[in-house]
């Protein structure tokens, strides 16, 4: 006990002692209902107030997170609990409405697109109902909208639309002169928000929304651009959309000439094809173990407990057969397969168990 | 020999069958029911605590206390933390049940505890030398080893051992000839050095003696040695239950034992084959599966250590059935009649093996 004296240890000490937990609060978590988090697991109650339908796919749900919410800034996301047969899942989702509305109404706003393959937002219209409770982290993320008034090109692709509508209803309350243009594709489906980008050219004197179907009018190419915003490479460019295209767009915008301290992104969805089953051998991918800050690429269909053990990261490890859960770890994000249960795993944090799991994507773990 | 004629690779089929079944409904009840679990086990732990306070104004109120502060003791033990370190919640993804951070009320300290039974006790089960959980290092439960003169006092010795379970299962599962004798196992790997496992075993040793037998006695103040007595009372009584329940899981009569070169190189289905031979089931209610954590279904337990064990009832029906498909036996029976095998079997092997076959040796 000499070894440290200070308050905070010794109350951490005595709540092991006396509950087996490293923390009060979590001796008395369970007595809690599960959408109200004890203060120091840094998440926030959250209850829904209503949900728009703004297509047959995508719903915008109105939440009001607790008093203890730290806000956000235009552009941000936060990740968002919800328990679907038992199970925690976490899903990320961008703010879609400005953080002045939030300071005004204490209200934010999730738009949220149903993935049909998924295994979360498709029961979210469902499970979130008005009244319904869930659990959301604070605010997250670096694609933010400068406070600047440089002359900005938004590129948007899909229900990557969220952020930039977030920092454009910042921005016309702030700045209704600052000149925007907005490049918005989509794949043969009616653009969202359809009427707000015609409601913003008339108080944004400088705004321009271009409705882009890539169906009709192939997907994104410099030419297109260029077309588009002639002034391009004397924008700054946000641009938010699913990962192929975000690749394609960052590529098209540097070969045009433009600085990449010009460019803000942010992407969602995987960019390789998922394989049907284990063991791909096209290209490699890449497993980061934060802990150690290591990094291996894996070409095969070598198990994670095998890589980890090339990468010199000293897992723990047992029966090597699933059995034991003894090299069991945090996986934080990445999509692996495993070959005991034939299961692909969640893309989002989980413990897997390393000697059964292959990586099937990028993968990082707490090792 | 009946080994001869199973078909292994149709009996894991059918017991991964069963097991694929159960997974499809493991869901929400099951989520309900932990968190419901860990909520009467605390308010049971609380309430105890409290009675025992109540021996100010008169001491049989450390009774009740004391059977409370068992009970939930036991519940903290068998059917929460022995399952959640299994790892029969992870999938719920909730940080609070997750095998790789539960701890529990006992001596153990829950990781040490967990990196050896599982791996060593269930990939292992019942292979003399490899699974030290058989007869841990103390008893003859086998003619596997050579009887020596001590064993004949091993009645006593198991007698202590019951009582003292906890602190047994913290010292045997630390791998202690290893940790404080320095004898290594060549197929171990692990990234934890014999002195943060040291470290482990007696720090959590200190916070449990600490609380049991230091705070909450000091606490009671005048009552000091009476609530001493009570919380001692209530760690004998789930020492003794726990014990008697894990011996008649793997030490009743007909319960079978291997050797390493049997198991070497198994399929599935021997190993799930192994599993059934080398465990035994009590039946009883649902009451008492519950206080038994499931290890009343042993044998569903070692077939399937990951499955919640509440499910294991209803699966017991069907292996059984997949047992009798397969001319395997099915070692189950009420608790008196398993337990007496349990001491049958710690008498038999007390004695020479001649010795036991005489008609004048008191056989029991």
């Amino acid at each position: 006990m000499s070894r440290s004296l200070s308050a905070k240890s010794m109350s951490s000490w005595l709540s092991q002692a006396l509950t087996n937990q490293r923390r009060w609060g979590d001796y008395l978590a369970p007595f809690r209902p599960w959408w109200q988090p004890q203060k120091s697991a840094n998440l926030h109650g959250t209850r829904v107030v209503s949900v728009r339908a703004e297509s047959d796919r995508v719903h915008t749900y109105v939440l009001q997170p607790d008093r203890r919410w730290p806000g956000f800034v235009a552009g941000q996301h936060v990740a968002v609990q919800v328990e679907l047969n038992g199970r925690l899942y976490w899903r990320t989702f961008s703010l879609s409405q400005a953080p002045s509305h939030w300071q005004q109404t204490g209200l934010i706003e999730l738009t949220i697109q149903t993935q049909p393959q998924g295994t979360v937002t498709p029961q979210l219209p469902t499970l979130l109902t008005a009244g319904s409770r869930l659990r959301i982290t604070p605010a997250h993320g670096r694609f933010t909208a400068p406070k600047t008034t440089a002359k900005a090109l938004m590129i948007a692709g899909g229900s990557g639309i969220t952020p930039i509508r977030s920092m454009l209803q910042q921005w016309v309350h702030q700045n209704p002169t600052h000149d925007i243009t907005l490049l918005y594709y989509n794949a043969g489906r009616e653009p969202l928000f359809k009427a707000e980008w015609s409601a913003l050219e008339q108080s944004m004197p400088h705004f321009r929304a271009v409705m882009i179907d890539t169906e009709t009018s192939g997907l994104i190419q410099p030419q297109q651009l260029l077309s588009h915003c002639p002034d391009l490479s004397q924008r700054e460019v946000f641009m938010c959309g699913p990962a192929g295209m975000m690749q394609a767009a960052h590529e098209q915008l540097l070969g045009l000439g433009l600085d990449p301290a010009q460019l803000h992104q942010e992407s969602f969805g995987q960019a390789a094809v998922i394989p049907a089953n284990a063991g791909h051998d096209g290209e490699p991918v890449s497993v980061h173990f934060s802990q150690s800050n290591k990094s291996i690429n894996s070409t095969g269909s070598h198990t994670l407990l095998q890589l980890a053990e090339q990468a010199d990261t000293l897992p723990n490890s047992g029966c090597r057969a699933g059995i034991c859960h003894q090299c069991k770890c945090r996986k934080t994000k990445g999509l692996v397969y495993n070959t005991l249960t034939q299961q692909h795993s969640d893309t989002g944090p989980e413990d897997i168990q390393l000697c059964v799991s292959i990586p099937l994507g990028p993968v990082s773990l707490e090792l | 020999m009946s080994q001869q004629t199973i078909n292994y690779q149709q009996l894991a089929a059918d017991l991964n069958a069963i097991k694929a079944a159960t997974w499809q409904q493991v869901g929400t009840a099951d989520a309900q029911y932990i968190r419901r679990l860990i909520r009467w086990q605390r308010g049971a732990e609380i309430l105890g605590r409290i009675t025992l306070m109540l021996g100010f104004f008169s001491l049989w109120w450390l009774l009740p206390g004391m059977l409370l502060l068992a009970w939930a003791k036991i519940v903290d033990n068998m059917e929460i933390g022995h399952n959640v370190l299994h790892g029969q919640y992870d999938w719920m993804n909730d940080p609070l049940i997750n095998s790789q951070t539960y701890e529990w009320d006992i001596a153990a300290d829950a990781g040490s505890w967990r990196r050896i039974h599982n791996h060593e006790h269930h990939t292992y089960t019942n292979i003399i030398g490899k699974d030290r959980d058989f007869g841990y290092g103390l008893l003859r439960m086998s003619d596997d080893l050579a009887w020596r003169p001590k064993n004949r006092w091993q009645f006593i010795t198991y007698l202590n051992l019951s009582l003292l379970f906890e602190w047994g299962v913290a010292y045997h599962e630390l791998a202690a000839e290893r940790v404080f004798k320095g004898r290594k196992k060549a197929n171990r790997t692990s990234a934890l050095s014999d002195d943060a496992l040291k470290r482990m075993f007696f720090s959590k040793a200190a916070r449990q003696l600490f609380k049991d037998y230091v705070f909450f006695p000091l606490l009671a103040g005048p009552l000091f040695v009476p609530v001493l007595l009570a919380n001692l009372g209530a760690n004998l009584i789930r020492n003794l239950w726990t014990s008697t329940i894990i011996f008649c899981g793997h030490f009743t009569e007909d319960v079978q034992t291997f050797h390493a070169d049997d198991c070497a190189n198994e399929s599935q289905g021997q190993w799930y084959h192994r599993q059934m031979l080398g465990s035994s089931n009590l039946t009883g209610s649902r009451w008492f599966h519950l206080m038994t954590g499931h290890l009343s279904c042993q044998i569903e337990h070692h077939l399937f250590p990951d499955i919640p064990a509440r499910r294991y009832p209803a699966m017991a029906a069907q292996v059984e059935a997949v047992a009798n498909k397969h001319g395997i036996p099915y070692n189950s029976g009420s608790f008196w009649t398993q337990y007496r095998a349990v001491l049958q079997r710690l008498w038999r092997y007390s004695w020479p093996d001649k010795a036991v076959k005489e008609p004048s040796q008191p056989s029991a």
